[in-house]
């Protein structure tokens, strides 16, 4: 039996890397993810109130989705503004998260630490314009501006807090955020086409990456509103709904021990494998989930760019890899849209930005859609409010199946097309950067 | 003979406790060889900085031994020493030194036997208790 | 002048401090006359055989805390490769937040049921224990926080990988820094081994609350105060280490409303920040009273937890004591 690996995986959240078993001819690949996060060893014991900052390990939004925890653990409602102000943060983490993973696609092509005055003479006319890619960094920029400002620090947000937020907001900032919205929102409407046409268009890919179809599996996503999480099918009809804070009884995790990370499933339907082919209780979170599955966007240019990502019939499949990187571009424009919308002076004021809880409950749960997916978390906690129990459900897990099937169908894919080593750990990459 | 023999480090006042540990060796009151003392000039001089420091170099356990209250050479250097010692024996706790190994006592200048009453009777405890065991040596042998 | 070589990995944690370095993307765009980047996996998709094309590497970022025996293992090779190793980061400094596993006594050597022959390829062992880069390896340079902050970052990076020569937006971070290594990082010598980039101070010197009388008569926990924006946490009660910490963010978390977590380590000339935080707070008990200083103490929780948040495998001294016999 032999064994090809390719590590450490480019873009990958976590350490991971991908291993091939040649067995008497027959090859399975395996997508594994080699560290443990042992998030919940790390927050068992810990006083409740901290792990806003703990779970902001795994990505910002954890820290929104464990201060909402918080609120219900200790049943308060946060007042207007600081509801506004944290959904504010998701929105420029949202921008960030979905620019980053362009900026990747991009840098597979071009190194983006290249010399600007040389950049010029390497110029090709089918690539996107270099001025671009420096205002799509810039734009990158302003978005992580925003989620300073409204969240202290945009790596690992500091602002939310059991019953609210830390602090309000200076005055110079409101004109800055409203700034930062209208920057966004014209580059996110400028890059949106170029971006489709000259890195994705006429279903071309560029150096390596094919465009992979993915079999339709369910998605789940939160209702607008928040009060439902909703499960759909590829034809975007609701399969199901239920109470976000049934989200731990509805989906389980599956672990298997070639791998760190779990497999989340539809508790309802069992376990079934890790296929989405030979499984029905599979599905899958993020932005190609949500622009597919979603009931339009609000905004008009958003709207025009997502109807056109669903309906063309001469663009690639849907389920594609190349689906997903338009989907962020979808949902950059309809952030920015709700960015203008926010990021307004009146939105921003108010009497009070925390309520003190009085008392402290047992459990407490919240959902939210990260830019990335739905995340949700549950805690228990003891008599004086140390973590008892906690229960996290992360994107990495919802997706894991979803990525285990990627990487064996461009490993697959590589093979048809005889890819040296270096071209198959690229084609693995790309392929998944977008999930 | 194999039997454990338990080092103290003790913090002993200049003013009060080491003249108790004084007089009893003077008066050749027995005492077991396990101690070493360290005068201060003050209870309340002793940072929990440095019962750490005891511990991780080998210490078994720790006694701090200053004046009654009210006593104390600089006023109240002995109650700032009493309010420091829960903290610190809960911090202690939470990092794997038993509650058993860390004591603070009152002890005047004139009790001399008392002194060795209460070293003796430390020294058996901890006897009693066993070495101290860091935790990541307990953690590379599996025990704990 | 041939270009320094750059590495920049992370072992186990997030990919913060990695993105702390692209986000000073212009910057490190203007390193190239200097500088290049010849091993970053996590952006530019290098492969561990990549590092055998150079006989040796200038200067390594390594990120993240050691947890498997491939975080060890990766280590060794960059600090065999690397004439510099810096610690950049919480985790790869003292162990950052993956060190808290080191609290739950039972951490054993995991090892995933059910591997036998024919399955996947097994799993990295994951360690004992959680360990920062210094525990692993010699490192020559430590760049604190979770994540670093930008100046500091690129201080850091100025000073090993250029010489000192790339033209400097530093005053910021000059200010921050110990005179010795800010002359140092000026005149484009290397500071003296096993510095940190880092201020020397406690993070009170740069935390803009006003600081008043310091008598503490009851712990809040964060959910039970709203404290007052403009005046000293730790005298309202709430537990804020920035006394035991190390400057250079400025005062970033209090400037928010958040109490101080420790993200820089341990500050100059502290020998354990856990029981120096300690003596501060029960030396402003406001009380004589030994009933009452002991209803004071019962209030507190999670002391381990709280005051060695990041720093627990290294800097933690009763739990990172490495044994002796």
């Amino acid at each position: 039996m032999q064994t090809t690996t390719f590590e450490p995986l480019r873009w990958s959240e976590q350490p991971a890397r991908v291993a091939i078993q040649h067995t008497n001819g027959r090859q399975e690949a395996y997508f594994q993810i080699t560290s443990p996060r042992d998030l919940q060893r790390m927050c068992l014991g810990r006083p409740v109130e901290e792990l806003p900052r703990i779970t902001s390990l795994l990505s910002p939004s954890h820290h929104l989705v464990s201060a909402m925890a918080l609120d219900n653990l200790v049943g308060v409602q946060p007042p207007q503004l600081a509801v506004n102000m944290r959904s504010g943060l998701l929105l420029s983490l949202c921008i960030a998260h979905h620019l980053r993973k362009l900026y990747f696609f991009i840098s597979s092509h071009e190194d983006p630490f290249l010399e600007f005055h040389m950049r010029g003479t390497r110029r090709q006319e089918d690539r996107i314009p270099h001025h671009l890619v420096n205002e799509l960094v810039q734009s990158l920029d302003l978005a992580q501006e925003a989620a300073t400002i409204l969240g202290g620090r945009a790596h690992h947000p500091l602002s939310a807090v059991a019953g609210g937020v830390g602090r309000a907001l200076k005055e110079p900032y409101y004109e800055r955020l409203t700034e930062i919205a209208e920057k966004s929102l014209a580059f996110a409407v400028k890059l949106a086409p170029v971006f489709a046409e000259k890195e994705l268009g006429n279903g071309r890919t560029h150096d390596g990456l094919l465009d992979l179809p993915v079999k339709p599996t369910l998605h789940l996503s939160l209702s607008e509103d928040g009060s439902q999480v909703v499960v759909s099918d590829a034809e975007e009809k609701d399969v199901e709904r239920f109470q976000p804070n049934q989200v731990f009884e509805k989906v389980h995790l599956h672990r298997e021990p070639w791998t760190h990370e779990p497999f989340a499933y539809l508790a309802d339907r069992g376990w079934k494998s890790r296929e989405p082919e030979s499984s029905d209780s599979l599905y899958f979170v993020g932005p190609l989930s949500r622009v597919i599955s979603g009931k339009g966007m609000a905004g008009e240019p958003a709207e025009q760019a997502r109807v056109q990502l669903i309906e063309n019939p001469d663009e690639a499949p849907l389920f594609s890899v190349n689906g997903a990187l338009r989907s962020l571009l979808v949902e950059v424009i309809g952030t920015a849209e709700k960015m203008v919308e926010l990021y307004k002076q009146e939105n921003l004021v108010g009497p009070s930005y925390r309520t003190v809880p009085s008392h402290m409950g047992t459990t407490g749960s919240a959902t939210l859609e990260s830019p990335g997916g739905l995340i949700a978390h549950r805690y228990e906690v003891d008599e004086r409010g140390l973590v008892r129990k906690i229960e996290i459900l992360d994107i990495a897990a919802e997706n894991n199946a979803l990525r285990c099937f990627i990487a064996k169908r461009a490993v697959e894919e590589s093979a048809v097309r005889n890819f040296s080593h270096k071209q198959t750990k690229s084609m693995i990459e790309a392929s998944l950067l977008p999930f | 003979m194999n039997r454990f023999e338990p080092k103290i480090v003790a913090f002993l006042c200049n003013w009060c406790s080491y003249v108790a540990a004084d007089a009893a060796g003077v008066a050749r009151l027995t005492q077991k060889p396990n101690v070493r003392v360290i005068r201060v000039f003050c209870s309340g001089m002793v940072d929990p900085s440095y019962v750490v420091k005891a511990f991780a170099s080998g210490a078994d356990a720790v006694l701090v031994a200053g004046c009654h209250p009210g006593d104390c050479h600089y006023i109240a250097g002995n109650i700032k020493a009493m309010r420091r010692s829960f903290l610190l024996s809960k911090l202690l706790a939470e990092l794997g030194v038993e509650k058993e190994r860390f004591r603070l006592e009152w002890i005047a200048a004139s009790e001399g036997p008392r002194y060795a009453a209460v070293m003796n009777g430390l020294i058996e405890e901890i006897r009693e208790l066993g070495p101290f065991v860091p935790a990541t040596q307990k953690v590379l042998k599996g025990v704990g | 002048m041939p270009k320094t070589k750059l590495a920049i990995f992370t072992a186990t944690g997030c990919r913060g401090c990695e993105d702390a370095v692209l986000d000073i993307h212009h910057f490190v765009n203007s390193l190239t006359p200097w500088a290049e980047i010849v091993f970053w996996p996590y952006v530019a998709g290098h492969h561990w055989q990549d590092l055998e094309d150079h006989d040796q590497i200038d200067l390594c970022l390594f990120a993240g805390a050691i947890c498997t025996d491939a975080d060890r293992q990766a280590a060794e090779t960059l600090r065999d490769k690397a004439k510099l190793m810096v610690a950049c980061g919480a985790c790869a400094a003292f162990g950052g937040l993956p060190g808290l596993v080191n609290l739950t006594s039972n951490r054993q050597e995991e090892s995933m049921p059910g591997i036998t022959e024919g399955d996947p390829p097994p799993l990295p062992r994951t360690e004992p224990r959680v360990r920062g880069l210094s525990g692993v390896v010699e490192t020559d340079y430590f760049i604190p926080g979770c994540p670093p902050t930008q100046n500091l970052l690129w201080t850091a990076i100025q000073a090993l990988a250029c010489g000192g020569e790339a033209p400097a937006r530093i005053s910021y971070a000059y200010a921050r820094l110990p005179e010795s290594t800010s002359l140092a990082v000026t005149s484009g010598v290397l500071p003296r081994h096993g510095s940190t980039f880092g201020g020397e101070r406690a993070v009170c010197a740069g935390c803009s609350r006003m600081k008043q009388e310091k008598k503490f008569s009851t712990v809040y926990r964060q959910h039970e105060i709203a404290p007052d924006p403009g005046r000293c946490l730790l005298e309202q009660g709430v537990i804020c280490q920035g006394l035991a910490t190390r400057e250079g963010c400025g005062g970033l978390c209090t400037a928010v409303g958040a109490a101080c977590r420790g993200c820089f380590g341990k500050a100059e000339g502290i020998y354990d920040a856990g029981t120096k935080m300690v003596s501060a707070i029960s030396s402003t008990f406001d009380t004589t009273d030994r009933k009452e200083a002991e209803r004071m103490t019962d209030r507190f929780v999670d002391l381990a937890g709280t005051l060695y948040r990041y720093t627990v495998p290294e800097q933690c001294v009763l739990l990172s004591a490495d044994p002796k016999e």
